[in-house]
């Protein structure tokens, strides 16, 4: 592979020990941050599931309060709480190091909100929109919470097979061929050392000869 | 037209007619219309074949049942659920408006101030509409003009360009100084759930005081304004509690009713259980809410200590759902008003018992239009129709 590039001299030599090394070593450190990303991963896979049953039974909570507010209320009265929002949800989006890794952290805020901050006014109203309300903020903070670890998962995911490939690369490309190459050039320095050999003992013999 | 038309006493929507007569025999007259028109409601049985129904089959039974006029403008044989809604919005306006029509003297004016409130609901809906940018199409769909800003006015209200021009527009309007004092200083918006208690503060203030200028019939009014003020109070009082509102709940109670807010305002800093059943025992309402709660739970076995226990321990908890106990109440204050009424058969009481019967009437096929199309039970339908 690399034999047209380097020479067969001790310094070519000593040049590919230095690439095995330095291969070997990326190798085993790139393994490692693979192995640390993947148990990350299993982690917040983890998080992940729990996260997602948790978000399923707090869609079929809201829907539910919902479908019992529309019914006290009709759709119009909930048309006219869902106007009187006044105060919109921030999400800040912030990142934490994992193995060097920049993974996302939402931070909400104002999602949920005092009954008097809601905006609509609490006399003319009844407390199916404040069940309804409160289903749909916890609701709201449950999918900020899951979008944070879908997003972590799909960085580590495209990281780790990133890795994945290097390592492989590494592993069954990079430093085989750096031995092929090693060993080749220690053959050819094995067989120039004989061919010098041979030239000086026949030249030692030709100046002996009377 | 024959006599009986002439007397005004053709059955019919369309046809009512006011007598004219501002004394006695008007009041007589309208409260005998309105009882009989109370009657013509939709009747108990009929909520429990409608939840049975499907949609379209609801819209059929209501366009028999004096929704016709609403439910036939739309095109189609099926019109969606939101449609019957707007319907019955509109229908509910109607009826309202005709029993404006239809009273005379100090029912007329005692009429008039109760239906007052759909104003603040018509104004809140327009403010807001206007500080969302919402389509003047949409906002129109969900106002119920039954107050004393008729359609016109609202029409013209809704036609102004912006948020400021709808405020300058209600400067005839009896709110109007609280409007102005809340959005002070101009600004494109206020914080509207203010505004809102603020407006209904105001409302009942007025109200009361109106009741005790002596006009006749204003103390059999003042009792059921205080009865509906202490129940909006003690409600709001629970859902603060389970909104963990540490601030003082003053700011969100109506004055005038028969507990003063400062017992209320006692009553929310109270901690423990005990101490809450023991001041709950001397509470105004309780002799309600156990009744309430012996409708929620009926049988022998449901005594006032278990009521108690229901109550307190939501109070503890700072527990939801509190909507069942808000139906159940509902319930017992419309029973109440009704027996109430018949004690005072040519008083505004029947007037009131119709209005509210009327308005539990649309929420009550709301709730099973979209109970029904939402797929729900009709065990769980049947918790939340007034019957």
């Amino acid at each position: 592979m690399m034999q047209g590039d380097i020479q067969a001299t001790r310094a070519g030599l000593q040049a590919v020990r230095r690439k095995i090394q330095i291969a070997e070593k990326g190798h085993r450190l790139l393994r490692l941050k693979r192995d640390v990303l993947i148990l990350e991963l299993i982690a917040i896979a983890k998080r992940s599931r729990q996260s997602e049953r948790a978000l399923g039974a707090l869609i079929g909570s809201a829907r539910e309060t919902l479908a019992v507010a529309k019914m006290m209320e009709g759709s119009l009265g909930l048309v006219i709480v869902s106007i009187s929002i006044e105060e919109m949800p921030e999400i800040r989006a912030g990142t934490r190091n994992v193995m060097g890794m920049r993974l996302p952290v939402f931070t909400a805020t104002g999602v949920r909100k005092e009954l008097a901050r809601r905006g609509y006014g609490l006399i003319g109203t009844t407390s199916v929109i404040d069940e309804a309300a409160e289903a749909y903020e916890d609701l709201t903070e449950a999918i900020i919470r899951h979008a944070e670890i879908l997003a972590a998962i799909q960085i580590l995911t495209a990281e780790i097979l990133r890795l994945k490939r290097r390592v492989n690369a590494l592993e069954f490309r990079v430093i085989p061929g750096l031995y092929a190459v090693r060993d080749a050039i220690a053959l050819r320095r094995d067989e120039m050392e004989r061919e010098e050999h041979s030239r000086i003992f026949w030249v030692k013999k030709r100046n002996a000869s009377p | 037209m024959n006599d009986r038309s002439a007397m005004g006493l053709r059955s019919g929507r369309g046809n009512w007619v006011n007598t004219g007569a501002p004394g006695p025999t008007g009041t007589i007259y309208t409260c005998t219309r309105l009882r009989i028109r109370a009657r013509q409601l939709i009747p108990r049985g009929d909520y429990l074949r409608m939840i049975r129904m499907s949609v379209p089959q609801i819209a059929r039974f209501i366009g028999e049942h004096g929704y016709a006029r609403e439910i036939h403008i739309f095109p189609g044989s099926r019109p969606d659920i939101d449609r019957i809604e707007v319907a019955l919005a509109r229908n509910l306006a109607a009826s309202f408006r005709e029993v404006r029509e239809l009273t005379t003297g100090n029912l007329k004016t005692l009429t008039d101030w109760y239906l007052h409130r759909w104003d603040i609901v018509n104004v809140m809906i327009l403010l807001r509409g206007k500080h969302k940018e919402l389509p003047a199409d949409r906002i129109r769909e969900i106002l119920v003009p039954a107050g004393d800003l008729d359609e016109t006015a609202l029409g013209t209200l809704l036609a102004a360009g912006s948020f400021g021009e709808v405020i300058g527009g209600l400067t005839a309007w009896r709110l109007y100084p609280v409007l102005v004092k809340e959005c002070q200083p101009p600004r494109q918006s206020c914080l509207f759930a203010s505004l809102e208690n603020r407006l209904w503060q105001q409302y009942y203030t007025d109200l009361i005081r109106n009741c005790r200028s002596g006009i006749p019939g204003g103390a059999l009014f003042l009792d059921s304004l205080r009865l509906e003020i202490d129940i909006t109070n003690f409600r709001n009082l629970l859902r603060l509690r389970a909104g963990a509102v540490p601030a003082d709940p003053g700011d969100q109670m109506i004055a005038g009713g028969n507990i003063p807010v400062a017992e209320l305002a006692a009553l929310s800093r109270i901690e423990d259980r005990d101490e809450f059943v023991s001041a709950f025992r001397k509470f105004r309402l309780r002799p309600l809410l156990v009744e309430s709660y012996r409708t929620l739970h009926p049988g022998p076995a449901s005594s006032p200590g278990e009521a108690e226990d229901y109550i307190a321990s939501r109070w503890a908890e700072r527990k939801r759902p509190l909507h069942e106990m808000e139906m159940a109440v509902t319930r017992v204050r419309l029973m109440r008003l009704g027996a109430l009424s018949k004690r005072h058969p040519f008083s505004i009481l029947p007037v009131i018992l119709y209005l509210e019967r009327k308005k539990y009437e649309v929420a009550n096929i709301r709730a099973i239009v979209r109970g029904v199309g939402d797929g729900i039970g009709s065990e769980k339908i049947q918790q939340y129709v007034v019957i």
